[in-house]
Order: structure tokens, then sequence, then C-alpha cells
């Protein structure tokens, strides 16, 4: 008995001897056994090989080896027996749990720009009507007739600790209307409508 | 009914895995009745005689026992026989300590292999298990695996903790030892 010089084919046998080979595969093989008579040899040696393994080994029972297994896991257990799962659902948590971070971050952010930049109207409000909001109850009549759309003294008494949910909504919705306003603009804008002539 | 044991029996092994570990029980009969045979073939081949059935049974209780890590990187198939090759040396080198030798070396652990003694009468087992006999412990767990099993060189190599190239050339060397021995018999 020779070897035939195919390697390729050669490795196929074993394969072959076990019908796990595709369609295509086992057709090559047919074909190759058809003319060589190394490879149609060694084919029946593996075979008689196959053959006598399987002869030579003992019976089990396999009703007495399930018996002998663990019970299946349950509850925690069960999680803890699949960690990919167990990885998703922690990826999936976590997601939930940093999206409202990210809007209350952005909250919070809206919240320090929109009290900077009313601070700042208020102080020149302020100044431009010689009124400290929040001083008297001309202030809020004064900040609208400037077109300034939030009402002067609840800016100028303004503590965000203090306020309650209502009344923060209220500022909130106050503090969008801002944005369109044209005391929103930039100063050099206003300049020359707060610099008019008072004779005209 | 026949057609819901019929496709249970169709199940993959990873579908198998996932229905026990839901609570299913007949899940896991199914995967043992798929491997356990294999198993014992191997075993077998590998010269344990007396307590194979011990052996495929250890080896099922430590796979369910670590299924939870089992990352089916390879087949469970490979996975099994994986463990039941560990159980077989381990078992080996304490048959030998008890022996008081020398330290088990993996060429040895089948050097007393005679699994096809009940087929000495017949030329043909004889031919094949005197040419078994002569390959070394690696070359004749990569032929079993190969020719029992049709294992890819892939999956041989995980189970022998060696690479796809080594394995190939395992096989043929086996292969090549035996058609000698065939020959000057």
């Amino acid at each position: 008995m020779t070897d035939c010089t195919n390697e390729t084919m050669r490795d196929l046998l074993p394969l072959m001897a076990h019908d796990v080979l595709g369609v295509h595969e086992a057709a090559r093989a047919r074909e190759h056994l058809a003319t060589c008579p190394d490879c149609a040899a060694e084919l029946a040696l593996l075979r008689a090989a196959s053959r006598v393994f399987a002869a030579a080994t003992p019976a089990v029972d396999p009703a007495a080896i399930v018996r002998s297994l663990p019970s299946p896991p349950v509850g925690a257990e069960r999680a803890a027996a699949r960690p990919p799962l167990r990885v998703e659902r922690t990826r999936r948590a976590g997601r939930a749990n940093w999206m409202p971070r990210r809007y209350l971050a952005a909250a919070a952010s809206l919240l320090i720009v929109g009290t900077l930049s009313l601070t700042v109207l208020e102080r020149f409000y302020g100044e431009r009507t010689g009124v400290t909001a929040g001083s008297d109850g001309t202030t809020a009549d004064s900040g609208r007739r400037a077109g300034l759309a939030v009402p002067v003294d609840l800016l100028g008494a303004i503590d965000l600790a203090d306020l309650g949910a209502d009344e923060l909504t209220a500022f909130l919705v106050e503090l969008d209307g801002l944005e369109a306003t044209v005391a929103a603009e930039p100063i050099t804008m206003r300049q020359p409508l707060v610099a008019a002539p008072e004779g005209i | 009914m026949h057609a819901v044991t019929e496709a249970a029996h169709q199940a993959t092994d990873a579908e198998l895995i996932a229905r026990w570990q839901s609570g299913d029980q007949r899940a896991a009969a199914l995967l043992v009745d798929r491997h356990a045979r294999p198993l014992a073939r191997f075993a077998a081949s590998l010269g344990e005689r007396v307590e194979v059935d011990e052996l495929v049974q250890d080896t099922f209780v430590r796979a369910f026992n670590s299924l939870g890590t089992f990352r089916a990187d390879s087949s469970l198939r490979t996975w099994l026989f994986t463990i039941c090759r560990r159980l077989l040396l381990d078992r080996k080198r304490a048959e030998r300590r008890r022996r008081d030798t020398e330290e088990l070396d993996e060429r040895d652990a089948v050097v007393e292999y005679d699994a096809l003694d009940a087929l000495v009468g017949e030329e043909t087992a004889r031919q094949v298990q005197e040419a078994v006999n002569r390959l070394t412990a690696l070359q004749r767990e990569v032929f079993t695996l190969r020719v029992n099993e049709g294992m890819a060189y892939a999956d041989i190599a995980k189970v022998v903790g060696s690479t796809e190239g080594a394995c190939r050339v395992h096989y043929h060397n086996a292969i090549r030892t035996i058609k000698e021995h065939l020959r000057d018999d």
C-alpha cells in the first residue's frame, strides 16, 4: 500500500468515511477514488479501523449519566450561567441610568446660562432705569417697557433654590421667551434706541 | 408528538444547552444521547477499559457543572472530548502514582492499550490493533479523533492542545506507521 501524492484528497478520506463531506467535495473525492487505488485502499483501511474501534467500545448507560447530572440552574444561578446575556442586560441598564443624567446635565447647563444672562440683563436695565430689580412694584413694568419678557421683580429676587416646581416651570418658559425678545440682542444694536434725544 | 421529538433531536447543541439552562432536563438527556457513545469510543481507543462508563459520566457531570463558562468558541463535542481527555490523563497519573512509578508522560497514557482484546480472533482487527499499538500517544489520539469522529484538524488541535498543522502531520505519520505495519505483517 503506497501513499497518493494528492495530500488534499488524502485529508478528505476520514471525512468521507464519516459521510460528513459536502456534496461537491464528496463528488470530487469519489471521482478521485475511482482512479486512485492508493486512496481507495486507504479509505478501506480507515473504515476497517473505525469499525474495529466501534466494536471495541463498551456500552454506556445514558440514563444513569443523566441521573448524575446537576439540576438546571434557576433564578440568579441561571443568570450567572449565561454571562453573555448578563453582560447585555448590564449594558442596557447602564444606558437607561445614564440617559436621565444627560438630560439633567443639559437642564443644569441651561439654568446656569440662563441665570448668568438674566443677571447681566438685570444689571443693564437696573442701570438704565435707575431701579434695582425687585425693589418696588414698578420694576416689572419698567422691564416690560424695555422689551424684557421676564418680570424684573422675579429676576432680581431670583434664588433658584427657593423656587417651587411651578415657579421654576414658569421661569423656564420665560427664559424660552427671552431668547426671542429684542432685549436679548447685543447692546451695540440697542444703543441708538436708548440714546435717542429727549426733545424729539 | 413524534414531530416534537424529531424537532428536539434536530436541535443544535447550543439550543439544547439554552433549554437546559432554562430548566428543561430533557435537553440534558438529548445531549447525553448525542455525545455519550463517541466519548466512550474515544476513551476506549485511548486505553481505558473497565471504567469507560464512569469516565464518560464524570465528563458530563464536569461539563454540566461548568456550562456557565462554556463560551462556544469550539463545539460542545470538542469541549467534551477535551474534558474527557484531561480526566483520562489525570486518572492515568493517579494510577501511576499509586503504583509508585515514575511521573506519567503523556506519551505513556495509552501504552497499555488493548481495548480491542475482544476482537483478537479477527485477523483484520488484530492487524489494526497491532498497528495502532505502534503509534505514539499523540498520534493515536489524533488518528482516533480523525478516523472515529471525522473531526477537523482545528478541533483536534483544541482537544489535544496542539496546532492544526502539527495534528495534520501526526495524522499522516500515524497512517504511514499503520500502513508499514500492515505491509510487514
